[in-house]
């Protein structure tokens, strides 16, 4: 089959693009690890929003010590934590990447699109405060104990990123089997998951024929029905499963000037950013989704195999990311 | 490995590249404060650089977390040790950001002795010391450079005074040091350093202009 050889290809790919990979040069504080073009036509927006980021960061920590002796510096703290979220999203990562293939593979609407995107974002800033919340509060943990918490967190959250982009691989693939007109692969499809799968998937399948998809119903129909919970919720965990080293080090720089409430709100208002600008990206993506459509024009037949194709496109990206993250992660455990 | 599965690694790589290629962790997320001395053996060689490298706040109190050990809010250079450790072990994987040389004959360094950490309670801020021994003892002929820095911008090394690299006293009184500090980073200079591969240590020829912006230099000169 061809998808085995793809990814025997991709998997063995993963190892040539291994370079010094999120690893701290101390040992602690694990480096957000970057995963998109920093090379390229975007390689001067991409410096000037590190550059950015950097010197929220560094306000942050300053802010976060003002509070101690004046608390007017509350709202300085919450709009350079929204503004550091921001552009934190708009650098290097994996996030977006994933949200927004895993948007143009699963045929997501863009309104769901951006509740998995504020979804995946809140989490990954609940995630770094339960984690310092337990890790440093309750046991007192070294930083060390933290970095290796992170490390494993990471790990587990790219193995969720293979698995997303298995379960979208597959769909896709079997959505752009040929030899089947489109109406007969989306009853076929459609009989198949009565058997395996909830009745939750037709309720959501209703409501996408009434939310303006009307270009191509069948194929909606068919990921629609195929998609689901499972992938969304594998989604929304891979993003959101590893912490941001930013809101770790900030919360615990607030718990040490026993201000961890202030880290706390820090770490939200930097989640509400990051959704932000996913959202933006992912928008982006929906935009794609619907110029292949409007392409195509009033051919169903074509519209229908385009988005498949787009589809297919979507979920291979998220498996290759995955694929290279994973691999990465564990040369360094 | 066939030609075809060559090929097909080559394809597939050159779609997975431009979705990951070159990940520099190019932020800078830690900031330090350069010191560093130039130290001499009997016969007037270098034998050693000693660094003595301060951290910023929110790191400093990061990595610091849960080391008080006996909780007197004192962090001692014993409770500090295993961190100190760990340290100079993850510095190894990244040549200590130590670079010495003429010209293209860099100089090797041995592994790091006496490193300790200390913590500054009143700035908030923690110090790593170490010194890093010259394999081979070098005898300065005109000039020697020492280079304190990160090609990948992931530690900000920052010499806030003239007197951050320095010579140590057992130098000879005929060698002095001349310190170059790096210049701020500015947009297009970051980008131009992004494309160069996370991986790659040496700098191609024409980047050299540019990394020498970011390095801190201090040129050690006897007559």
């Amino acid at each position: 089959m061809h998808i085995k050889k793809y990814l025997v290809a991709v998997a063995i790919s993963g190892l040539f693009v291994l370079p010094a990979f999120g690893q701290s040069p101390f040992g602690v504080g694990t480096p957000a690890p970057t995963a998109i073009p920093t090379d390229g036509i975007f390689a001067d927006f991409f410096r000037w929003v590190i550059a950015q980021q950097s010197a929220f960061y560094q306000q942050l920590t300053g802010s976060v010590r003002e509070m101690k002796e004046t608390g007017s510096a509350f709202w300085t703290l919450i709009s350079l934590s929204f503004l550091y979220g921001v552009f934190h999203a708009a650098g290097p990562g994996h996030g977006k990447v994933v949200m927004s293939s895993y948007v143009l593979a699963n045929h997501e609407t863009a309104r769901r699109g951006a509740l998995l995107c504020l979804l995946s974002s809140l989490l990954q800033a609940m995630v770094a405060i339960v984690l310092i919340g337990i890790l440093a509060i309750v046991f007192n943990a070294t930083s060390l104990v933290i970095s290796e918490t992170t490390k494993l967190l990471e790990t587990a959250s790219y193995a969720l990123i293979v698995v997303l982009g298995v379960l979208l691989t597959i769909r896709a693939a079997r959505a752009l089997m040929p030899a089947k007109s489109l109406h007969h692969h989306h009853s076929h499809e459609h009989h198949g998951h009565s058997h395996s799968d909830d009745h939750h998937h037709h309720h959501d399948h209703h409501d996408e024929c009434g939310c303006g998809h009307a270009h191509a119903p069948s194929p909606e129909m068919v990921n629609k029905a195929a998609g689901g919970v499972k992938a969304a919720f594998a989604a929304i965990l891979s993003v959101g499963l590893r912490p941001c080293t930013g809101a770790l080090i900030v919360l615990v720089f607030a718990l040490a000037q026993g201000l961890f409430w202030a880290g706390v709100l820090s770490a939200l208002a930097m989640g509400v950013g990051t959704a932000i600008t996913v959202t933006t990206l992912m928008f982006f993506a929906v935009g794609t989704r619907q110029a292949t459509l409007s392409f195509a024009g009033s051919n169903v037949r074509l519209a229908g195999w385009m988005l498949n194709l787009v589809q297919l496109l979507g979920a291979v990206a998220v498996l290759v990311l995955g694929l290279i993250l994973l691999t990465a992660s564990l040369q360094i455990f | 490995m066939t030609y075809k599965t060559l090929c097909k690694v080559f394809l597939t790589s050159a779609i997975a590249t431009p979705l990951l290629s070159n990940p520099v962790s190019a932020h800078p997320h830690v900031w330090v404060d350069t010191r560093a001395e130039v130290e001499f053996d009997n016969q007037k060689r270098v034998s050693a650089v000693k660094h003595s490298w301060t951290f910023d706040e929110a790191f400093s109190v990061y990595v610091i977390q849960g080391l008080d050990e006996n909780g007197d809010g004192i962090y001692t250079r014993e409770e500090l040790s295993s961190l100190a450790q760990i340290n100079v072990e993850s510095l190894a994987d990244f040549a200590f950001f130590t670079f010495m040389g003429v010209e293209e004959a860099t100089v090797d360094f041995n592994d790091p002795r006496d490193y300790w950490l200390n913590y500054d309670a009143k700035r908030s801020r923690l110090t790593l010391n170490f010194t890093l021994p010259l394999k081979q003892p070098a005898l300065v002929i005109g000039e020697l450079v020492l280079e304190i820095y990160d090609p990948e911008a992931f530690v900000a090394f920052s010499v806030n005074e003239n007197d951050s690299i320095k010579l140590a006293s057992s130098a000879p009184s005929n060698c002095g040091l001349k310190v170059k500090p790096a210049e701020e980073m500015d947009d297009a200079f970051a980008a131009a350093l992004a494309e160069i591969p996370a991986d790659q240590r040496e700098v191609p020829d024409d980047f050299f202009s540019i990394t020498s912006q970011l390095s801190n230099s201090a040129i050690i000169q006897c007559t």
